[in-house]
């Protein structure tokens, strides 16, 4: 018999051998990030083998790292399985509407400028139904680090195709295979303007870990790509498996392009089968819009400011 | 990488421009914001509300606000809601066809409890319909335009000098209350130019949003006051906020259940019907001894206040009952006039805020819509005219 | 001797510049967060995690270290940064 978290004893199955111990302690106490998630309401919502959870985490790590003062985070999530972070991660946290996310968290940021808004939402959400937004803050250079959570589908209304779907992949609403091209995430945002661009799988959660870490505390429009596993939807339906096969999958195609290799942006779309490249693809400064505001108000002032 | 400095929430530099003006009904709402300490403008251009963008445009710089031209007014609504949460005063200006786009967020406004202002300059619609003709023909979705049950704040102006003052008006209910208010303005009154007086900084009182009276330890998001209207923690002053558009409990957790809905979105309703003393304005003109009242709002109760004096040199006991705030209806105030047989409702329509008048009166009035299609004003010989009809005449 | 021990003593005229420390960590579940997402289990790179045989009340088997080898955790904490569900983490306690 032991305890679990939640403080409900646990009968072992009458046929273990040895009676289960948790390494010897017998109640696990508080996870590292306990303070900085709303503990009460955990365990998450999202299946077992999602990858959401993995990037919130990455995320949280990263907004400690660069040392981000808890009440200056502030979290715009959408509508969608990626947007519940708002209900764990222990910030100022928003729903908007669906694919609104990036004018919302623009309204938010340019009213208080303190503030470090992330906009945390899924592929559907940022490129359905938000990509006109997204252009224009990546065009804006917006001070916004967006995350993209693509797992190739619309997870939260039960897996139909999105615009980030590979061609020829089936979903609910693609039941013959997609007959649509996807988005070319990396290459979209840099196009738009984006002056941080990399992405990354939800295995690759170290190198996650430090992306976050490095650009939470910069200025500009950070797009970062997480592959994350969908194996109740995407991954079921398309025979890749579950949460952990859906990682292998991806352990088993990509193709890193370190800082010292180019930094080229992978120039193709992502297909079943085949490989894909992760990394940083952007990296640059710019002038970013409060900026060029700020020289606005100077002139709009006169001499006198 | 220089981060610009905090454009909004540091002292401003105050600089309503108060005097007398000749100003456009548009200029002077855009007046009436900066006066209300609005510092955020996000809008997209539409006649015939473009020229308050292109004032704000102009404006907000120079007094240290944020004035940004998003790529559509889905865009601009969801903005004003960002920036409102995070502190600032602000609002958008649209027409018809960008209002529809606006209905999605402004819902999420009324959910999220969102003090912010939403100007419609009223033109002929439906569709892209009359864009420089006037029309008052989104009443009714000034009243139930996002979907799902709430209840909502619509204001209208009959003059620019009004334009200015319901502007600071709605921004002080906005606060207040913690809602969206629309101001309903039309394309005549948006345009025409009359004398407009701007007081003097402080004469006319301004209202922000409530705030917490409790540590972050022991607040909760959407725990309501006395008033039913909860205090409102802003982005950055460590409350760890939750908000979410889904039915949520106090502390705005997400919980779609039933019973939840039962206690949440009735509140949001009280919450306005409760407060009228906060919101309601009415405009009353010879109606002590008015057996016939007209009804009207906006542009057409300038040329009703003509056909109620034309109507008394014959002898006609008319009176004109100006709804200023028309959502929600005044209707009590309405009900108060016992003695009236007629209520002739004139609106640049074919008839929307009349259902309203007859829901209220119809049981013991005439109730007589006039109107058109759109791309007229309403003449005061007309409203004269309906107001003159034989008992029976009309439906 | 183990390999380990092999390489870590000094042979002949070559002098060690340092000491190789190998780290250690406990492992701890908090098992009712684990959903059993095996992510864990499979990306240890000491194998040292398995799924136990028996349920927590939510109807998940959880993560757990495998008898005998809680020695072998190296404390990379990659089990406590890819579990979606914060249902794992290590404390380093190296010597």
């Amino acid at each position: 018999m032991h305890v679990t978290s939640g403080g409900e004893a646990v009968t072992a199955d009458a046929s273990a051998a040895t009676p289960p111990t948790v390494n010897g302690v017998a109640r696990a106490g508080p996870h590292p990030y306990d303070h900085l998630l709303r503990s009460a309401d955990l365990p998450t919502i999202w299946c077992p083998g999602c990858g959401i959870g993995t990037a919130v985490g990455a995320l949280i790590y990263g907004f400690e790292q660069a040392a981000i003062p808890k009440e200056k985070r502030v979290i715009v999530g959408g509508i969608g399985c990626s947007s519940r972070i708002i209900f764990y991660a222990k910030t100022d946290a928003y729903h908007t509407t669906h694919g609104r996310t990036i004018p919302f968290a623009t309204g938010l940021k340019l009213s208080n400028p303190s503030l470090n808004v992330v906009v945390f939402a899924g592929d559907g959400d940022l490129f359905a139904i938000g990509g006109n937004h997204f252009i224009h803050a990546a065009r804006r250079n917006m001070d916004l680090l967006v995350v993209c959570i693509n797992n190739f589908n619309y997870g939260m209304t039960g897996g139909q195709g999105g615009p980030t779907t590979p061609a020829g992949a089936l979903s609910t609403t693609t039941p013959y295979g997609n007959p649509e091209f996807p988005f070319n995430l990396p290459e979209l945002a840099a196009t738009a303007g984006a002056t941080y661009v990399a992405r990354w799988t939800t295995l690759d959660v170290r190198r996650l870990r430090r992306t976050f870490a490095e650009v939470l505390g910069r200025h500009g429009f950070r797009f970062v790509e997480v592959l994350a596993p969908c194996p109740v939807s995407f991954g079921k339906t398309n025979k890749i498996g579950s949460g952990v096969e859906e990682m292998e999958y991806y352990l088993g195609l990509e193709i890193l392009k370190s800082r010292v290799e180019s930094t080229e942006i992978p120039r193709t779309n992502i297909e079943l089968g085949k490989p894909i490249i992760v990394g940083t693809f952007v990296d640059r400064e710019a002038e970013t819009f409060r900026d060029r505001y700020a020289r606005v108000v100077a002139k709009a002032r006169g001499p006198s400011s | 990488m220089s981060a610009a400095q905090n454009l909004i929430l540091a002292p401003v530099w105050d600089r309503a421009r108060m005097g007398t003006h000749f100003l456009s009904g548009d200029h002077a709402c855009a007046e009436g914001a900066i006066y209300a300490g609005c510092r955020f403008f996000a809008g997209y251009p539409i006649t015939p509300a473009t020229e308050i963008a292109e004032r704000l445009a102009e404006r907000l710089p120079e007094i240290g606000g944020q004035y940004i031209q998003m790529e559509d007014e889905i865009a601009s609504m969801a903005a004003i809601l960002g920036a409102s949460v995070a502190g600032a005063k602000s609002m958008t200006a649209t027409s018809g066809p960008g209002f529809s786009l606006m209905m999605e967020n402004l819902g999420l406004g009324y959910m999220e409890e969102v003090p912010a202002v939403v100007v419609d300059v009223q033109r002929g619609g439906p569709s892209t319909g009359l864009p420089t003709s006037v029309g008052q023909q989104d009443m009714m979705q000034a009243r139930f335009g996002p979907h799902g049950d709430f209840t909502s704040i619509s204001l209208s102006p009959q003059s620019p000098q009004e334009a200015f003052d319901l502007t600071v008006h709605a921004f002080n209910v906005a606060e207040r209350l913690r809602t969206p208010v629309l101001l309903m303005m039309d394309e005549v009154v948006g345009h025409m130019h009359e004398r407009v007086v701007i007081p003097p900084t402080g004469e006319i009182p301004l209202l922000s949003r409530p705030k917490p009276t409790v540590p972050p330890e022991e607040y909760h998001t959407y725990r309501p006051g006395p008033d039913l209207v909860p205090p409102m923690a802003l982005a950055g002053d460590g409350y760890s906020v939750l908000f979410t558009g889904l039915t949520h409990d106090e502390d705005g957790r997400p919980v779609t259940t039933y019973d939840v809905q039962k206690v949440l979105v009735p509140r949001l309703r009280e919450k306005i019907l409760k407060n009228r003393d906060v919101y309601e304005r009415v405009g009353l003109y010879k109606t002590e001894d008015a057996t016939t009242l007209v009804v009207a709002y906006g542009i057409t109760a300038r040329s009703a206040r003509r056909a109620v004096d034309l109507g008394r040199e014959k002898g006609l006991p008319l009176g004109l009952f100006r709804p200023i705030s028309i959502w929600p209806f005044p209707a009590e105030k309405l009900r108060s006039y016992k003695n009236v047989t007629r209520i002739v409702v004139a609106e640049i329509n074919l008839g929307q805020v009349v259902l309203e008048v007859r829901r209220i009166a119809g049981p013991y009035a005439e109730v007589i819509h006039v109107g058109n299609a759109g791309g007229n004003v309403l003449s005061p010989e007309t409203i004269l005219e309906a107001c003159m009809l034989p008992p029976g005449a009309r439906p | 001797m183990s390999i380990t021990e092999s390489l870590l003593a000094p042979t002949g005229s070559r002098v060690p510049i340092d000491t190789p420390v190998r780290h250690h960590g406990t492992v701890h579940v908090i098992e009712g967060r684990c959903k059993e997402c095996n992510f864990c289990v499979t990306f240890c790179p000491e194998e040292v995690l398995e799924i136990a045989d028996y349920y927590t009340p939510r109807g998940y088997r959880p993560a757990r270290v495998k008898a005998g080898k809680a020695g072998d955790c190296i404390a990379c904490r990659f089990c406590e940064h890819v579990c979606p569900d914060y249902a794992i983490y290590v404390e380093e306690d190296t010597p």
